[in-house]
């Protein structure tokens, strides 16, 4: 019962709730719907929480088995229950939390994803190689937008940044709208699909 | 040069990850490794404290119904145990269920009937027609891809394609512009707030 | 090794190397480039211009320290346009980084403009999962905030008083490198019909065009150049136009590589199919 019948009565009861709510406008059904999804955001918050405890679980691992890199992984438990244990007690707008978000998590974080920079170069000179005449549009398109978009294309050409303005407008929402509408369609049998329970992979091999 | 503590703290992690670049190092892992666990800490304060204010908070109170999805969160923590782990269906179950409605309402609207009555546009002007036609064709694509090898929809289907294609490359070049903002703000710090060497 | 095949082959340090020099020329010797705005960002300018005095905004900044380099800017900006019309603002934490940069920004700016909290704007607390948030926001605010992110009481806050449902909300200004954007499209525009708008990453700004030209996003700033488009509008010079330089240069070296790469390629295809003949 509580591998398949219980789960998918629940996903089917909460689906229907919030769907006839948005059709039907009963007061007691949008009530329903509105607490369910308050409850929602509760949920959601726990599963944040799972991260964070499958770090922990395999770190823990690795430092008891003394793997190769368990000295990193000691030093990420350490700062990570610290910094939690710091965060609960002082709260976010505590002097220290912010001093270690400020100070190293965000430097950390912003210096992570700017390292794409470097990859994008890297990808853009390595694997973009004009084969095929769609390529070619590819790459005309990507190079008149980077260009419209900096003063040096301004220099080169006055109307570049009009042309790069033009590109986004008419050819790129044309396309995009086509991937917009062909996904909403599919997000929306999807969940049909789930809500019915005709989808069940998000359940995963768990309890099996 | 900055006399500041906190932004040589700053300073020094950035260098540590910029060093990935020449190659991977123990420093680099170090800060890797922080970079995991602050983000994940930090995310974890955050839940901790979005879950007090919303649910036991309100049930300490005497709003009993939010037991119900504290036990359904407490739940999701069954997958770490084999014998357990069913259990934490019935959490994800509710998880999917509720998002799956809400995206049903959000995509119905906006992302569907929108979109195709914004595409019903006069064909007075090329803008509109490019628009109308691109709309039209790169949709064909997506539905057609297969089954139409040759013939009418093939067609419809290559000037999709096409849109398509310049619609990926405006958003190549738009990632481009978006990453190269990434560096410039690092080594603005690095220039400006550690350094002093730019105003 | 003939020249083609060293072209083509370029050892990518060379790459970074020269990404890292122009930031670093272009910064220290600024040359001035021309800077249009474009049309997306003066909607968002016109968007935040017509608002009335003591409007009430959501001011939601969607990101993480990763994206800070192009929506911080963004979010300053548009925060002090909107000061200088008289907004209140709500600033709405749909991420676990959001209360850190409300508190960021109106840290730098409140003194500035007299902002009182409470009285003229409120940060409220992170709610998990966007989708339910917004949801929840656009049926029931009161039901869904209690406390503000310091955990004081709302209703004891002023500004709380006079937000009852959404629809007090005159505009919301999202900046965003994910979903939310849509999201508060989806579930807030479109039901409710409050007005969005804002900003996000660059790399955003193809895929929310459809949107834009339906009439259902009243324009966005792309990354670090719609933030010094911003910049521009409202005369405040700030971190975004003095990267512009930059970006230039960094593009420009791209495009450079881009070339030399193909044409290598090229080259070396021609020479080989000239000796198959």
């Amino acid at each position: 019962m509580f591998r398949k019948e219980i789960p998918l009565t629940i996903t089917f009861v909460s689906g229907v709730i919030l769907v006839f709510a948005w059709l039907l406008k009963v007061p007691v059904l949008k009530q329903a719907s509105a607490e369910l999804v308050r409850w929602n955001v509760v949920v959601s918050a726990f599963a944040a929480g799972l991260g964070g405890a499958n770090l922990l679980r395999i770190h823990y691992k690795r430092v008891n088995t003394r793997k190769e890199t368990w000295v990193y992984s000691l030093i990420l438990l350490v700062a990570l229950v610290c910094f939690v244990t710091l965060g609960i007690s002082t709260g976010l707008n505590g002097k220290t939390y912010r001093y270690v978000w400020t100070n190293l998590l965000t430097p950390l974080s912003a210096t992570t994803f700017s390292l794409n920079a470097f990859w994008i170069s890297s990808a853009a000179y390595r694997a973009f190689r004009i084969k095929t005449g769609e390529a070619a549009a590819l790459a005309v398109a990507a190079v008149l937008v980077m260009l419209g978009r900096v003063g040096i294309g301004e220099i080169i050409y006055a109307k570049m940044p009009a042309i790069a303005d033009w590109i986004i407008a008419v050819p790129n929402t044309a396309g995009m709208r086509g991937v917009t509408i062909g996904g909403a369609l599919g997000a929306v049998s999807v969940c049909f699909r789930v809500v019915l329970g005709l989808e069940r992979s998000h359940f995963g091999g768990l309890g099996e | 040069m900055s006399g500041d503590f906190g932004v040589w703290l700053a300073a020094i992690a950035t260098l540590a990850v910029f060093s990935y670049l020449w190659k991977n190092n123990p420093v680099f892992t170090l800060a890797e490794h922080l970079f995991v666990a602050l983000t994940t800490g930090h995310l974890i304060v955050t839940a901790y404290f979005n879950i007090k204010e919303m649910a036991i908070t309100p049930l300490i109170k005497g709003s009993v119904l939010w037991i119900v999805p504290i036990v359904l969160g407490i739940l999701l923590y069954a997958r770490f145990w084999k014998n357990l782990a069913l259990y934490s269906r019935m959490p994800i179950a509710f998880l999917v269920g509720v998002g799956a409605s809400l995206s049903v309402q959000g995509q119905v609207d906006a992302s569907l009937v929108r979109q195709v009555t914004s595409t019903i546009l006069p064909l007075n002007n090329i803008n509109n027609i490019l628009v109308v036609i691109g709309t039209v064709t790169s949709v064909t694509f997506f539905f057609f891809t297969v089954k139409a090898a040759k013939g009418p929809l093939a067609s419809i289907g290559t000037i999709g394609r096409w849109m398509l294609m310049v619609a990926f490359g405006a958003a190549y070049g738009n990632t481009v512009m978006g990453r190269m903002s990434l560096i410039i703000g690092r080594f603005g710090f690095l220039m400006r707030d550690w350094l002093g060497v730019i105003k | 090794m003939t020249i083609w095949h060293k072209l083509e082959r370029i050892d990518r340090r060379i790459l970074f190397v020269l990404v890292a020099l122009s930031v670093i020329w272009a910064s220290i010797r600024p040359m001035g480039l021309p800077l249009s705005v474009s049309p997306y960002t003066q909607m968002v300018f016109d968007q935040v211009e017509k608002l009335p005095k003591d409007a009430i905004v959501i001011m939601s900044p969607s990101y993480s320290p990763g994206s800070e380099a192009e929506l911080l800017p963004q979010t300053q900006g548009v925060a002090v346009h909107a000061m200088r019309k008289g907004a209140k603002m709500l600033w709405v934490s749909l991420t676990a980084d959001a209360p850190m940069y409300a508190r960021k920004v109106m840290g730098l700016l409140a003194a500035e403009f007299k902002y009182e909290y409470g009285k003229d704007y409120i940060i409220l607390p992170y709610k998990a999962n966007e989708e339910a948030s917004v949801s929840a926001l656009g049926h029931d605010i009161r039901a869904m905030y209690k406390e503000d992110v310091d955990g004081k009481v709302l209703d004891q806050l002023p500004l709380w008083s006079r937000v009852k449902t959404i629809k007090d909300v005159s505009l919301v200004l999202d900046f965003d490198t994910g979903t939310t954007m849509l999201t508060y499209i989806r579930l807030l525009g479109a039901p409710h019909g409050v007005p969005i708008s804002g900003g996000g990453t660059g790399v955003q700004v193809p895929t929310r065009a459809p949107y834009i030209q339906g009439g259902q996003l009243q324009g966005m700033l792309g990354g670090l150049r719609g933030a010094a488009e911003y910049e521009k509008l409202i005369n405040v010079p700030g971190r975004a136009l003095a990267g512009m330089d930059a970006q230039s240069l960094t593009h420009a070296v791209v495009i450079i590589f881009i070339i030399l790469g193909n044409l290598g390629g090229w080259m070396i295809g021609k020479s080989q199919k000239g000796g198959r003949r």
